[in-house]
């Protein structure tokens, strides 16, 4: 994005007046003649026009502040906010969409100038800088677990203490019994206690576990469409882009019509031709603009399967709902724990009958380049070739377009050599 | 004439251009890349066919980094056309070894394909850069630091493989009065570890070919010698292999 120079040597006044305004929350309903406009041009919105729609709506509810804004990490349920009457936001998937954006060095740059580490995962960076310059939507409540990385806990306990907000922390263990599920289990139930108590109104479960399970049935129809006719999603990778979905709006209609959407696209989309790699795509992507998506393309590559965009957990199937909700945190250990995401891998490339996966790890990130070695000797034992690229899904300036095509295309003909 | 074929190799810091001719090198020309790699693959080419007496090859592949500058031609990976030359010039090579001048990488073959490969992460360290940084922290050319390293003697160690730490251990021990010989041997060693590791990446396997630029310097082959307990083999020219293996592919498709 270019400001003219009278404005870009203004900066500090051009986001302090930005900042002025994203926390007017009546300016946010000038938007609805807009998105009333847009609804009316597309009635029945496409995949992508629909996701446009739906990211408007959140935008004005979530800067509008019509309820509280509960700031969550990635595995805890977003059930629960929606049961609690809260709009959620998910900052390590905000700081995704800021860098599709193209924002994000003005995010890291601030961060950085307040001494955090740019060895700190830029998900956090991002968050922090945004939270820091007042640009991401103040937190009324903050929820966390323990179980997505070890960056987690402190960059959450950060976000507290720069908001001032107060945050409810969930231990998981990695490993499910049913003595740690009830650990899990009665922690949530001091935190449903609580929550009450600041919003003033009892949890609210019945519509967000209806919504959640259907989901949960649209994405496995989702699974079994892209494995059993051989369906892919194009362009390679597109799918990660739509991981609110999968995420933050678990719970509401939102999730429900852009899943129906996309299984309606799945059963449509045509078979992969048999000159192409069918990939499993393990971890994220970079989010700002890049070509590999296009170098994926050109190396006949073809991605079958996202690890993040797979139901996990086990739907609610009428328990009790907080045994339900401990379940589901702990499910998500599949990604976190090495021998159970190891084991799921290989499932998961058997199913989908991939010939390799691939993983773009994250600088910073232990829980994926933590882990690399011992999954790229299993999934080798497992005859399953692993390309690992190394880089930031956010920082650009960790970003070498010709360093990514020739690992993409050497693999890609390694690959193909053991298919021949 | 009819059946002669060209491989160009556009790499970081030199440009290779072969010319094959029923599976012989018959030609070659090695340029600086400089700061215009859309260029220079032409100028290494055509000064490879005018020192062979040739105006165009039949076929052309173009590899290495800058291979998509070279728009003329067919592309493919260094990592295949590596593995092809290689294997050309050794044909049971299973392990073909190149350190460049920005990356390294370790290709696992078999029957002259790659099927297998590791690189070096974004960082300098066990590469031809990390050499050069290194020489010029001593305050020697790299033909000097060569040398120097020749003539050095185990007892110095250098733990850091991050080329801006190591230059700043680098000065740390010539502070504290280690010999410079001593030092460029140290640094060879950490070149060698730093390789050692991606070779265990993929797993060892002989006979393993040496290739790109640094495998000309001795040093560096010698500390590997020593990491590895044997001596790979090294090609007459190293830096050629890859464009080698281009040429090959362009002549059988």
């Amino acid at each position: 994005m270019k400001f003219p120079s009278f404005i870009r040597k203004r900066k500090d006044i051009l986001i302090r007046v930005v900042a002025f305004l994203m926390n007017r929350p009546g300016l946010f309903s000038l938007l609805t003649p807009y998105r009333w406009w847009l609804r009316y041009r597309a009635p029945h919105p496409d995949i992508h026009s629909f996701s446009y729609q739906a990211t408007l709506e959140y935008l004005q509810k979530l800067y509008g502040r019509s309820r509280p804004v509960m700031w969550s990490s990635l595995y805890f349920p977003a059930e629960f906010i929606h049961a609690a009457g809260g709009i959620p936001f998910y900052p390590e998937i905000a700081s995704g969409m800021v860098a599709a954006l193209g924002l994000a060095p003005f995010a890291l740059e601030r961060a950085g100038s307040e001494w955090f580490s740019p060895d700190m995962c830029s998900y956090h960076r991002i968050a922090t800088g945004l939270s820091l310059a007042k640009l991401f939507p103040r937190p009324d409540i903050l929820f966390a677990s323990s179980n997505i990385c070890s960056g987690t806990v402190p960059f959450f306990q950060t976000m507290a203490s720069i908001w001032k907000a107060p945050l409810f922390l969930v231990d998981v263990p990695p490993s499910f019994t049913l003595e740690s599920a009830r650990y899990v289990r009665e922690q949530l139930v001091e935190i449903s206690a609580k929550t009450k108590e600041i919003t003033g109104q009892p949890l609210q479960w019945a519509e967000p576990l209806r919504h959640s399970h259907r989901a949960h049935r649209l994405m496995e129809d989702l699974v079994r469409l892209r494995r059993e006719n051989d369906t892919l999603f194009t362009p390679p990778g597109k799918n990660i882009d739509y991981l609110p979905y999968y995420y933050q709006f678990i719970g509401t209609q939102i999730s429900v019509h852009f899943l129906e959407k996309l299984v309606e696209h799945a059963k449509k989309a045509n078979a992969v031709p048999p000159e192409k790699i069918k990939a499993v795509w393990l971890h994220l992507k970079p989010f700002f603009p890049n070509s590999l998506t296009e170098m994926l393309e050109n190396a006949d590559i073809a991605v079958c399967a996202e690890e993040f965009t797979l139901p996990y957990w086990e739907a609610w199937n009428g328990e009790e709902v907080l045994g339900w909700a401990a379940k589901k945190m702990m499910a998500s250990s599949v990604f976190l724990e090495a021998d159970q995401r190891i084991a799921a891998i290989i499932r998961l490339l058997r199913e989908t009958r991939a010939h390799a996966a691939m993983q773009f790890t994250q600088w910073g990130c232990r829980q994926s380049q933590g882990m690399n070695e011992l999954l790229r000797r299993a999934l080798r034992e497992e005859g399953y070739p692993l390309l690992t690229l190394d880089g930031d899904h956010l920082d650009h300036s960790h970003y070498s377009e010709e360093q990514l095509r020739t690992r993409i295309d050497a693999f890609a003909e390694t690959v193909k050599n053991t298919m021949t | 004439m009819d059946g002669l074929t060209a491989g160009v190799d556009i790499g970081s810091r030199t440009t290779a251009a072969v010319l094959a001719l029923g599976g012989k090198l018959v030609g070659s020309a090695l340029v600086e890349t400089g700061t215009q790699p859309q260029d220079v693959g032409k100028k290494a080419l055509q000064k490879a066919l005018y020192d062979f007496g040739e105006k165009a090859p039949r076929k052309m592949v173009t590899t290495g980094y800058g291979r998509f500058q070279f728009s003329s031609s067919d592309t493919v990976s260094e990592i295949t056309c590596q593995a092809r030359g290689s294997s050309h010039l050794f044909p049971k090579a299973a392990m073909v070894v190149d350190i460049g001048g920005q990356d390294s990488k370790v290709i696992l073959v078999r029957k002259g394909k790659a099927i297998d490969f590791a690189m070096n992460d974004k960082c300098a360290a066990g590469t031809g850069r990390f050499l050069e940084m290194m020489a010029q922290a001593l305050g020697v050319s790299l033909h000097e630091f060569i040398a120097l390293a020749g003539r050095g003697k185990e007892g110095v160690r250098l733990s850091s493989t991050c080329a801006v730490f190591a230059e700043s251990e680098l000065i740390s021990l010539v502070a504290a009065g280690k010999k410079p010989e001593d030092i460029a041997r140290a640094v060879a060693g950490a070149v060698a570890r730093r390789v050692m590791g991606l070779i265990r990446r993929v797993g060892l396997q002989r006979p393993l070919v040496l290739t790109g630029g640094v495998a000309r310097n001795a040093a560096i082959v010698d500390a590997l010698s020593a990491e590895l307990g044997f001596t790979p083999l090294v090609p007459t020219e190293p830096q050629l292999t890859c464009a080698l293996g281009a040429a090959l592919i362009a002549a059988q498709g």
